[in-house]
């Protein structure tokens, strides 16, 4: 109606609109326009996040901290952090992150990198004592954003596991939650952040069948990709053993790929997803046994949250990790909100490697209880059994890279049959143990779940004592036990056991009778002096052969005169573990409502992964 | 497009003097601004299109947002007037409805002697509302001075106030004249205004002519300032685009112009008009255009000038506001109804602004408040590319008027925009209170 389309203003409007389209086609044709914008608005959003850093976090506080304490040894272990996302859409507030690693910088710990952890692992280098790694996983925006930031200003390096399906996606579709390409290109060329595999397609959950056993009724349920075998619909069966392994070494060599030809670096280290290195499976056990073949034949480490039962939080160096053990799987601690600087703080004190000799008046947070009740007092350190366990046990967290010393407990036996001293212990199936009971005193070797006797000695056990002393010793491949300072019996180690820690264990047939309380710990570099004169170092002399991987017979050691010979050779003498005990290992998922319940609170982080067996509850019940 | 600005009562506008060189070279960098603020956000909208796969909803928000505000800048330059015709000048009617206006009145009035356009053609009526001042002696005043300077001036007073939809249409029964002007009792004419505003009433189709309105007390503080700059960018833009295809929704009450005929079809209707079976009671000019272009054509007129006094405060201002929007809703929603019948053109752009209103506050609540919330996601691309469009409108104002406030009125613009995003919503849940609040 009202409207003029005079030459003029026709020749205005074309004029311009052309310019426009010029002008677009211009920018967008030229080569980097889109990485261009992306990365505009990636800085913009960098800096506003930088912005409200200093706002919320660094200027309210002044300088950031005051004297960072400079170390003055080197680290004999490392714990490795995990953090997810943070700030208000993840479950880790900004505030508490900043806190906690601000706290971790004031009190000298520092930052490593991937490369010098590797490095350190291979005994190529020594770090400085309070040395961590730090690690991000999912390569989530929330992380970068929120905590690039805090790491620039304190002058921290992080390593950030990427899953490269939701990141890299083929489809190069930009995602809202996980970091995109040129982002974690910025991420590399800033020198604080190095990437690495988080997986390719495994970090979602799948449809799988409940069991494999087409005789069985299955269900189906979301099951993890890398410990689930899927159901074939094309050949109308699941896949074979052999298509399982094709398809995670596929997943997890994509992702090593996609991230070394997109980042120029080599890629060392692999996360599971989901924690889940096997052990949570759904229609397929031995999905833990083709792990444990295919990642380390691609990654030099595997990560993974570890929790109580696995023993020292810190990582030690790969040559101090004996056969039997899983050299290549890094542990990692995952700092949960609930815990300010200063808690997070005593957690690592509690992790850090412990020199010999050592005595324990105060039994702090490195004693660590994966069974039962542990409560830890001035006096001492009260071992009790739950409703629902036989027994409970503790170990001291840090001493998990000592070889040869004499180890001694002062204890307050008030219920249950046995006691035992562990030492070289690795984890909850890794560990020499001396049983004390009022019958008998029994050397046992615990392994893969499975438990062999080692020696044992007919010996009654004055167990009315207020103050029962009893010892362990371990020197190079001899265990000896100890009540008081004498030695009472001694067996040969497998060569399987050459290095591990200490802790004490407690154990009655009966549910909720043992109880315990230890009031002192000493560990010496050298077995007692002995008071009759007599040598008794070593004590076993036979060296063990190397008998390839069967335990070699237990060997009955001749003592000295003063303690009574009678040595019985347990029979049986060349299994490798007991019959019931092997039982152990499949049965125990089964029963995990008991054991998941028998968890002492105080590790609420570990209580999600207590899935795994109890060895005894299951075994001797 | 220059600007005209030889106002008496705009004392502080720049004079057309200054119009040098310097100014010259001054408008065509703004221009250029202009146009690079449009490439900025035609580039930010390409390349951030991955939006349109991830949720539809908020892509084609964005698409149909800026495409909207373009052709309404596209449209507002190919809009064309009549030209005036001196042989057609019928006969008009000024009708002013007023309470407790006191201070403005008089010269409302004393406006009405200056207008360009034959004396013996003028009538001037004035309803006194009500008032519980001295308006109505104001009146009589006011209107004793212009009586030689009209053909007819006539003082009608309620004894009780009945509302300003009564005294408008009190004031159109009882003119004489083919054309009736409403003016606001705080509004004051040009002397050019009348001229333009009946050109287009040569036209049969034509019913009612919206004028062009600008504040009167803009330089009073930012949020008069601000207001200023959406009045005129509200005229000259938007309005001047819907009359692109004669189809004007409002013809504000501060000065437009009804043909008297076709208006006394509906007056009565209009006057007892209800909204589920309230009696509507705001919105009076909204409704009366809505009225007209059932059947005929509205179209608006940027050189018809007059100036009205806004809101100097917060409180006032959110209230009007509140009025305006309620309004909007009630007549949108009767407009609605019919608009498809109208001009295909003038209907798309219709029901795609309903669309872009009520999806306004969505988008504004999903980026500021549901993305920050649960995915972290600061709203840097949403309030900068607010920022961005009220800035094209800043220059637009910038360009046309001179050197006035601009800048800081975009920047309580995109202000006011972001805390006031509740009205809209808010105006939905309480239709049915139909109170003025405080005037």
């Amino acid at each position: 109606m009202y409207i003029d389309l005079s030459h003029q203003k026709l020749k205005v409007i074309i004029g311009i609109a052309a310019a426009l389209v010029l002008a677009i086609g211009v920018f967008l044709s030229a080569n980097n326009a889109w990485a261009l914008i992306a990365h505009a608005e990636e800085k913009i959003s960098m800096a506003g996040s930088e912005f409200w850093y200093w706002l919320l976090y660094r200027l309210p506080e002044g300088n950031m901290v005051s004297a960072v304490k400079i170390p003055d040894g080197d680290a004999h272990s490392i714990p490795v952090l995990l953090y997810h996302g943070e700030g208000v859409a993840s479950n880790m507030p900004t505030r508490v992150f900043v806190d906690q690693m601000r706290s971790l910088k004031e009190a000298g710990w520092r930052t490593i990198t991937m490369e010098q952890f590797d490095a350190w692992e291979r005994g190529q280098i020594q770090l400085p004592e309070r040395s961590f790694l730090l690690t991000f996983d999912d390569g989530r925006k929330d992380t970068y954003y929120q905590a690039d930031p805090i790491l620039k200003d304190l002058g921290f390096h992080a390593v950030m596991f990427v899953i490269t399906g939701f990141s890299v996606p083929e489809s190069g579709k930009l995602s809202n939650f996980y970091l995109n390409k040129t982002e974690l290109a910025d991420m590399a060329a800033s020198g604080r952040w190095e990437l690495e595999s988080h997986g390719d397609a495994d970090h979602a959950t799948y449809a799988v069948q409940t069991t494999t056993d087409l005789s069985q009724t299955a269900s189906t349920t979301q099951g993890h990709f890398l410990s689930n075998k899927f159901w074939d619909t094309e050949a109308n069966r699941f896949e074979t053993d052999a298509e399982f392994s094709a398809r995670l070494e596929r997943d997890m060599r994509i992702s090593q790929k996609v991230l070394q030809d997109d980042f120029g670096r080599e890629v060392i280290a692999f996360a599971y997803p989901f924690n889940d290195f096997g052990q949570d499976s759904v229609n397929f056990r031995q999905s833990q046994d083709i792990l444990d073949r295919i990642v380390p034949s691609i990654y030099a480490y595997a990560l993974y949250q570890t929790w109580a039962q696995n023993g020292d939080t810190f990582n030690y160096p790969l040559a101090n990790n004996g056969p039997g053990s899983r050299p290549y799987m890094i542990k990692r601690i995952e700092p949960v909100a609930l815990w300010s600087g200063q808690d997070l703080l005593e957690r690592l004190n509690a992790g850090v490697a412990k020199p010999l000799p050592y005595t324990s008046g105060i039994f702090g947070p490195e004693w660590v209880g994966s069974w039962g009740s542990a409560t830890r007092s001035q006096s001492g350190i009260a071992l009790a059994a739950k409703a629902d366990t036989s027994g409970a046990d503790v170990f001291l967290n840090g001493s998990g890279w000592w070889r040869d010393y004499y180890f001694t407990a002062t204890v307050q036996w008030h219920g249950g049959s046995d006691i035992s001293l562990l030492a070289r212990n690795l984890n909850d199936e890794n560990f020499l143990a001396c049983t004390f009971s009022a019958r008998r005193v029994i050397i046992e070797r615990h392994f893969r779940g499975g438990q062999s006797p080692i020696a044992s000695l007919q010996a009654p056990l004055d167990t009315s004592r207020a103050d029962l002393q009893i010892g362990m010793g371990v020197f190079g491949n001899t265990v000896t036990c100890y009540e008081g300072d004498v030695a009472i019996v001694s067996g040969p180690i497998p060569p399987s056991n050459v290095m591990g820690g200490i802790g004490i264990e407690i154990w009655d047939k009966t549910t909720g009778v043992a109880r315990a309380t230890i009031t002192a710990v000493a560990v010496a570099e050298e077995p007692p002096a002995r008071k009759s004169g007599a040598p008794a170092r070593p004590l076993a002399s036979p060296a063990i052969p190397n008998t390839g991987g069967a335990l070699p017979l237990p060997t009955v050691i001749p003592l000295p005169s003063n303690v009574p010979p009678a040595v019985a050779p347990m029979p049986e003498p060349s299994m490798i573990s007991l019959p019931s005990t092997t039982a152990t290992s499949s049965s125990s998922a089964t029963s995990s409502p008991a054991a998941t319940s028998s968890i002492q609170t105080g590790h609420a982080p570990f209580d999600r992964f207590m899935k795994t067996h109890r060895r005894r509850d299951n075994a001797d019940a | 497009m220059s600007m005209d600005r030889a106002s008496p009562i705009m004392r502080r506008a720049p004079r057309p003097l200054e119009m040098g060189q310097g100014v010259r070279l001054d408008a065509a960098a703004l221009w250029f601004l202009f146009f690079f603020i449009i490439y900025a956000i035609l580039l930010i909208k390409i390349t951030t299109g991955s939006y349109l796969n991830d949720d539809i909803f908020f892509g084609v928000y964005s698409v149909t947002i800026t495409l909207y505000i373009f052709t309404r800048f596209l449209l507002s330059y190919v809009h064309r007037q009549p030209y005036v015709d001196s042989t057609y000048e019928p006969s008009v009617a000024f009708v002013v409805p007023a309470k407790n206006e006191e201070e403005n009145i008089a010269e409302t009035i004393r406006r009405f002697s200056a207008v360009e356009y034959p004396r013996e053609k003028i009538e001037v009526i004035v309803i006194n509302d009500g008032s519980t001042d001295g308006t109505l002696d104001e009146i009589q005043r006011a209107g004793d001075e212009i009586r030689p300077d009209v053909q007819r001036m006539e003082v009608v007073d309620f004894a009780h106030n009945r509302g300003k939809r009564y005294a408008m249409a009190e004031g159109a029964k009882r003119a004489h004249a083919d054309i009736v002007i409403f003016v606001d009792s705080d509004s004051f004419v040009e002397p050019s205004s009348v001229r333009h505003l009946v050109k287009y009433f040569a036209d049969p189709r034509i019913g009612a002519v919206s004028g062009h309105t600008d504040v009167y007390n803009s330089s009073t503080n930012l949020l008069t300032q601000m207001q200023t700059l959406r009045y005129y960018v509200a005229f000259k833009v938007y309005k001047a685009a819907e009359s692109v295809f004669g189809n004007v929704t409002c013809c504000p009450g501060c000065c437009s112009a009804y043909r008297r005929a076709y208006l006394m079809e509906f007056v009565d209707e209009w006057l007892h008009q209800t909204f589920f079976g309230k009696e509507c009671t705001f919105g009076d000019d909204r409704s009366l255009t809505n009225f007209m272009i059932r059947k005929y054509s509205a179209a608006y007129s940027p050189e018809a000038k007059a100036y009205t006094v806004v809101p100097e405060d917060f409180g006032k201002y959110i209230r009007q506001q509140q009025r305006w929007k309620k309004s909007w809703i009630r007549e949108t929603f009767i407009a609605s109804s019919f608009i498809w019948r109208k001009h295909p053109f003038a209907a798309v752009f219709f029901y795609t602004y309903v669309f872009l209103a009520f999806a306004g506050p969505v988008v504004f609540i999903h980026a500021l408040i549901w993305n920050p919330l649960f995915y972290h996601i600061v709203p840097w691309v949403y309030l900068s590319g607010l920022f961005l469009m009220l800035m094209l409108h800043g220059i637009y104002y910038r360009i046309h008027v001179g050197r006035r406030p601009w800048f800081f009125a975009v920047v309580s613009f995109w202000f006011y925009s972001v805390i006031l995003m509740w009205q809209l919503p808010w105006a939905l849940v309480t239709i049915a209170d139909t109170r003025w609040g405080t005037r």
